[in-house]
């Protein structure tokens, strides 16, 4: 099921109802049994996998609480870790590795008798196995006891709101909230349908119809001229944040309304004044669990070799991020640039601190639009090898840029639809960001401009919403 | 080692870090108060301070060092438990 | 709790107030639009349809077939129904729409509706889920939950607010010509003709596609099952299925897919799958010299 989905319309008021029928005592029962009832939706086969993943995580937990040493300790982390890792690397790594192997063969004119074997990627498993991981390495690193109770272990990993796209959320965090009393709090639904109500927009308005623009450019490389694909690849960073936002701000509305705290994911990416600023803005939960799992552990590791360790430690963990989104050598290339891109400004921070000091640019504003600027681009340009799968086509995307200007395609509907909402949104960060306390909508104290702004925003998404088909693109990850 | 004494070395080494020359050290200062303080300079800092020092600290230690304070008591109990070596 | 749920219910109410009303308003405009994507639609559902020969198809038939041109040479009425990217399922309806009021003497339907599957595109018929029971009918059918979806007027116009007054438009009698100057395509790639679409074919598409083919004969109307000329490789078993329905009916086949006169002028095409104004010139030509040799005129 997802959320954009009419079945989710009915699905959701369910799970509130039964969830308030059910004694406090035993609602994480219903949470959990609503969780697996969401996920099987999609495929049934899927459920073992989280079951797996639930059975072999708490036993593990539990092994390394009761162990003494520290040796044995650490056995039964990477014991779990590998388990949890098994199934990741297995759906979503065999087959690019598996026709890696049977192209270099045909390359010597080798045949394999075998036939090639295809299988769908469960949907979430890489923000699951995230999920686990990091509370395997929290009770190691005595954050938190292992939870005793399975059923919420269970619940953690396969938690609805949460499980098909994140946010890659904690268990130091999750857990006491699934154990204290969940009571069912008016207070919370009018903020947690706020969110859902934003995130539908930036999902449906802008993500979906901005993605039938891009797709059309990207789909055919080849056919199009350089402006157009100039314009597609400026709109694609925009889609991308619109659609994982939006997607992360309905999830988190969902579990808000639920009486659940979940942390947010994205933080206006489009004004951040620099790519290590952009990294605590863009997929937040991601970065920090990457941070807290994989680069302080590295760069603590490198840490004798300075300012270099640390572009090391970088260059490793935004490796792996870019595998982690894809199976790709785009995605490898996306990671290399991150790692770049963030290596250089380390290693030019202290130059730059001292320009901004010798010419008092800290509030100038055109040093802080170009700043802006020139953070998006170097994001957009990383995010062409993603979008055009193939390197060959990055390439093209390039060169065509360059050299091959030509009349824009534009179809003037998409287009217009893609404008109006691109624009709200922008404009709603840049409020957010430099006058967070002036013209609120959503949470103006003048009851009409509320109402009023609820109305806009849902007739805007019931009108102009792209609400047939609309795959959501972050789901194959 | 005095407290006062590896606050003062602690200050030298922040102002080598970060490259300031006007950073006070209080307990309650936090890697928000201070510019640059990120998760790169960080443990940049970190290998810095086990120079100065002569001390190892463990990753889990890391995790448990939010205040200035709790950097400035760690290496006191660092120095301290090497003096008693000594 | 209790002034939550008060809230909810005003806001409820409100949204479909101003839901309702919009619709209205709309719908008011959607009617008359002389915009080029709606026109066709408005007029097929209109129940004033009384020309003698139709065309019924998506995009590579509606900028293929020129309805003055036609008229001018044989003096039947003529009217190009076809819209881009509409599917079976769009056609279907409006033909027995058209049949209840009116039969014409020729159909052309374009084979690719065997090809098209489009379900997405079935939203080009909500406006007139109310008032026409062939439409509702099909989408009850093919899409039962959007029976509910529907109530709300926002649904039914999803994202045709600015077409509906967007009029710039070169419509005649349902023909859009594509303009040669425009060429938008490479020459080198008529050089190889490229792999087609090989969408599979669904059971509702094929069905469909036999009833209008059926109900059309059957109220004998002549149809002409007009395969394109389409610079890419066919896909043979939509080919051989197309021509086992088609065969059952008594239509006939008219085939441009292989013919070299335009495959050999890429002067005449807009792109792989379209023919340009000078490339429907020649086909409205060709195919009129066809109903003149069965004796249509």
């Amino acid at each position: 099921m997802v959320f954009t989905s009419l079945n989710f319309l009915l699905f959701f008021p369910a799970v509130i109802l039964l969830f308030y029928a059910t004694p406090i005592k035993f609602r994480w029962l219903t949470l959990l049994v609503a969780s697996y009832f969401f996920y099987l939706n999609i495929e049934p086969v899927f459920g073992l996998l989280t079951a797996l993943i639930t059975v072999s995580t708490y036993s593990c937990t539990r092994l390394i609480d009761k162990a003494e040493e520290d040796s044995k300790k650490r056995v039964f982390m990477y014991i779990n870790i590998a388990i949890v890792l098994l199934p990741l690397f297995f759906f979503k790594y065999f087959i690019p590795i598996n026709e890696g192997i049977f192209d270099m063969l045909e390359m010597y004119d080798m045949r394999w008798g075998l036939p090639k074997i295809s299988f769908l990627l469960p949907v979430g498993i890489s923000y699951y196995t995230f999920m686990a991981i990091g509370y395997t390495v929290d009770v190691y690193n005595e954050e938190m006891e292992a939870e005793k109770n399975i059923g919420i272990v269970a619940l953690f990993i396969a938690f609805f709101p949460l499980v098909l796209s994140g946010p890659i959320e904690r268990a130091t965090n999750m857990i006491p909230q699934f154990k204290s009393g969940m009571k069912l709090d008016p207070a919370n639904f009018s903020p947690g349908l706020k969110l859902m109500l934003w995130g539908y927009f930036m999902k449906l308005v802008v993500a979906d119809r901005t993605a039938i623009y891009v797709d059309a450019v990207y789909n055919n490389v080849a056919l199009h001229s350089g402006d157009s694909i100039l314009l597609a690849s400026t709109l694609y960073p925009i889609q991308v944040y619109a659609d994982l936002g939006g997607y992360s701000l309905i999830a988190i509305g969902v579990s808000r309304i639920l009486g659940l705290e979940v942390m947010h994911n994205f933080n206006r990416p489009f004004f951040a004044t620099s790519m290590a600023v952009f990294w605590r803005r863009w997929h937040i939960s991601l970065i920090k669990w990457l941070t807290d799992y994989l680069y302080t552990p590295l760069a603590f590791s490198f840490r004798k070799y300075g300012i270099w360790g640390i572009v090391l430690a970088l260059m490793i963990t935004f490796i792996l991020s870019g595998i982690w989104h894809g199976a790709t050598l785009g995605f490898l290339v996306w990671g290399i640039l991150q790692g770049i891109f963030l290596s250089v400004e380390a290693l030019a921070n202290k130059r730059r601190s001292k320009l901004v000091k010798r010419f008092n640019l800290k509030n100038n504003f055109i040093y802080t639009v170009f700043s802006i600027g020139f953070t998006f681009v170097l994001f957009a340009i990383s995010e062409v090898f993603i979008r055009a799968v193939t390197i060959d086509d990055s390439l093209l995307v390039f060169k065509k840029i360059l050299f091959e200007p030509g009349p824009i395609f534009l179809d003037k509907t998409t287009w217009a639809y893609s404008f109006i909402g691109i624009t709200i949104l922008l404009l709603r960060d840049f409020r957010e960001e430099y006058f967070p306390e002036k013209k609120q909508f959503f949470n103006s104290e003048n009851i009409i401009v509320r109402f009023g702004s609820y109305l806009f925003i849902a007739l805007t998404i019931l009108w102009i919403g792209v609400l047939n088909g609309g795959q959501f693109i972050y789901f194959q990850f | 080692m005095e407290r006062k004494e590896i606050v003062h070395k602690l200050t030298q080494v922040f102002h080598k870090t970060f490259d300031t020359t006007d950073l006070e050290l209080t307990d309650v200062m936090t890697a928000n108060d201070v510019d640059n303080w990120d998760s790169l300079t960080h443990m940049v800092l970190i290998g810095d301070v086990e120079k100065e020092f002569g001390i190892k600290f463990k990753l889990k230690e890391l995790n448990k060092m939010n205040t200035v304070g709790h950097l400035i008591d760690m290496v006191a109990d660092k120095t301290g438990r090497l003096q008693v070596q000594n | 709790m209790k002034s939550f749920i008060i809230k909810v219910l005003v806001f409820v109410g409100l949204f479909y107030a101003a839901d309702f009303i919009a619709g209205m308003v709309l719908g008011h405009f959607y009617i008359k639009s002389k915009n080029i994507n709606l026109l066709n639609t408005n007029y097929g559902f209109s129940g004033n349809v009384k020309d003698d020969i139709l065309i019924f198809g998506a995009s590579e038939l509606s900028h293929a077939l020129i309805p003055h041109r036609i008229t001018d040479k044989t003096g039947m009425s003529t009217y190009n129904l076809a819209c881009d990217a509409c599917s079976i399922y769009y056609q279907y309806p409006m033909l027995e729409t058209i049949l209840e009021a009116h039969v014409p003497k020729v159909i052309v339907l374009s084979s690719n509706q065997m090809n098209e599957e489009s379900l997405g595109y079935v939203t080009k018929l909500y406006p007139f889920y109310d008032t026409n029971k062939h439409v509702k009918d099909l989408v009850d059918v093919l899409l039962p939950k959007e029976y509910f979806k529907l109530a709300l007027n926002g649904y039914v116009y999803n994202s045709k607010l600015i077409r509906v007054f967007d009029r710039s438009n070169d419509n005649r009698n349902g023909y859009v010509p594509l303009h040669p100057e425009e060429i938008r395509i490479d020459p080198s790639d008529f050089e190889v003709l490229g792999v087609g679409k090989n969408n599979p074919i669904t059971a509702d598409t094929e069905n469909y596609f036999r009833k209008f083919v059926q109900k059309a004969t059957a109220k004998g109307v002549k149809v002409y099952v007009w395969v394109p000329p389409i610079l890419q490789k066919m896909n043979g078993d939509y080919r051989a299925k197309m021509t086992a329905v088609v065969e059952t009916t008594g239509a006939k086949i008219i085939d441009f897919s292989k013919d070299q006169y335009f495959l050999s002028r890429s002067a005449l095409f807009f792109d792989q799958s379209h023919l340009n104004d000078d490339g429907a010139k020649v086909m409205t030509d060709r195919v009129m010299q066809i109903l003149k040799e069965d004796g249509v005129y």
